[in-house]
């Protein structure tokens, strides 16, 4: 099997119980707003809607109450304390799930900002819902935009493992934030230092 | 208050959170991930999953996630045993898990002791969870000029621009998509 058939199984099986790891998105919020760098509120306003009848449930970063009206609809949340060369930073944080959170339909963790020398950018990892694109080379389920913005041509999709969603925004987070990194080096080779006893 | 998640982050942090919480589940189906939801929300350092009224009260310093198989029997039981889990004080709260409009329900509306103790510290996260479908697809196609099912076709088949406000409405449509 090629590698491009055995990243789409992994990403097959990425939809089809990834939904199980969603609640685990919560502890990286938590590290998120101890290190000051998301209002202490966005813990609560990771929430869900669900449409009964479909049995589905949507995830996403509900805006703060005192958020302008017309930003409710679309709202990321702001960062702070980001990274020098980075002056501002949104993140929105969207999940399709089943009702009981197993499979994962839909992922998006997107970031988009300033640099500092005020040209925009974006990060948005995304898992489809469907075959986009030709194939799964240039459309990747799982795949991740980077660029100036998300239509840029070209538009660039980089594969992404099967990361389940906490580790994909620990790792979209990486890109923006200073001293950002869940495993440093460190406890790598500590890890591995005790497998080999 | 639609949200669920802050429903249930509200009722943990009332008192402290060393009192008891009422968490409605709509049915068995759902209930072990509404567990794991208080779970993850509650965010303590140790939790413990029990049917008894006994093991709740004996673990004051866990949050306890009380899931009994006879919920009128457990909510009986509780209604007469207020002054024995005011000590020794409690870390977490006892998180007892109940049908909605089951037989626990029903007893809970009985128990005056029990219900003053709640004191309104008992969410239905799931009821405030549920979108009313036709109001929000007639408002997407009000907003839109498009069903979510049409407006779909066009976004998979890459015929829309992507940017943010896209890319909610992608979700949104999703959400209220008839299959």
């Amino acid at each position: 099997m090629n590698d491009w058939l055995k990243l789409h199984g992994r990403h097959r099986e990425l939809r089809a119980t990834g939904g199980s790891s969603i609640q685990d998105i919560r502890r990286v919020l938590q590290l998120l707003t101890r290190r000051k760098h998301a209002a202490l509120s966005l813990l609560n306003r990771f929430t869900n809607r669900k449409n009964v009848e479909a049995a589905r449930r949507e995830w996403h970063i509900a805006a703060p109450q005192d958020a302008k009206q017309e930003e409710k609809k679309e709202w990321s949340e702001p960062l702070q304390n980001l990274d020098p060369s980075v002056s501002e930073a949104r993140l929105t944080l969207l999940a399709l799930t089943d009702e009981s959170d197993v499979r994962l339909s839909q992922l998006t963790i997107m970031l988009s900002g300033k640099r500092a020398t005020g040209d925009s950018f974006a990060v948005a990892a995304h898992l489809d819902d469907c075959h986009k694109g030709m194939g799964a080379c240039g459309h990747a389920l799982f795949h991740c935009h980077v660029g100036p913005d998300l239509s840029t041509t070209p538009k660039v999709r980089v594969p992404l493992p099967a990361l389940r969603p906490a580790a994909a925004l620990e790792w979209v987070l990486s890109v923006v934030l200073p001293n950002w990194e869940p495993v440093p080096w460190s406890q790598v080779v500590a890890h591995f230092a005790r497998k080999r006893v | 208050m639609s949200n669920p998640v802050a429903s249930i982050a509200n009722a943990i942090d009332r008192d402290g959170g060393d009192g008891i919480v009422v968490v409605y589940y709509p049915d068995f189906g759902v209930r072990e991930w509404l567990v794991r939801e208080v779970e993850s929300i509650a965010g303590a350092e140790k939790s413990v999953r029990t049917d008894s009224t006994r093991k709740a009260h004996a673990r004051p310093d866990a949050l306890v996630l009380l899931l009994p198989a006879n919920e009128r029997a457990v909510v009986e039981e509780l209604d007469g045993m207020r002054d024995q889990f005011l000590e020794p004080k409690r870390k977490y709260p006892v998180v007892l898990f109940l049908l909605r409009e089951g037989d626990g329900a029903r007893a809970l509306r009985e128990a005056p002791s029990l219900a003053s103790w709640i004191r309104g510290s008992d969410p239905d996260p799931e009821r405030l969870a549920e979108v009313d479908v036709e109001a929000e697809r007639r408002a997407f196609e009000a907003e839109v000029g498009s069903s979510p099912e049409e407006w779909l076709e066009r976004w998979r088949a890459n015929k829309l621009p992507m940017d943010t406000g896209t890319v909610v409405l992608s979700y949104r449509a999703a959400l209220l998509e008839r299959r």
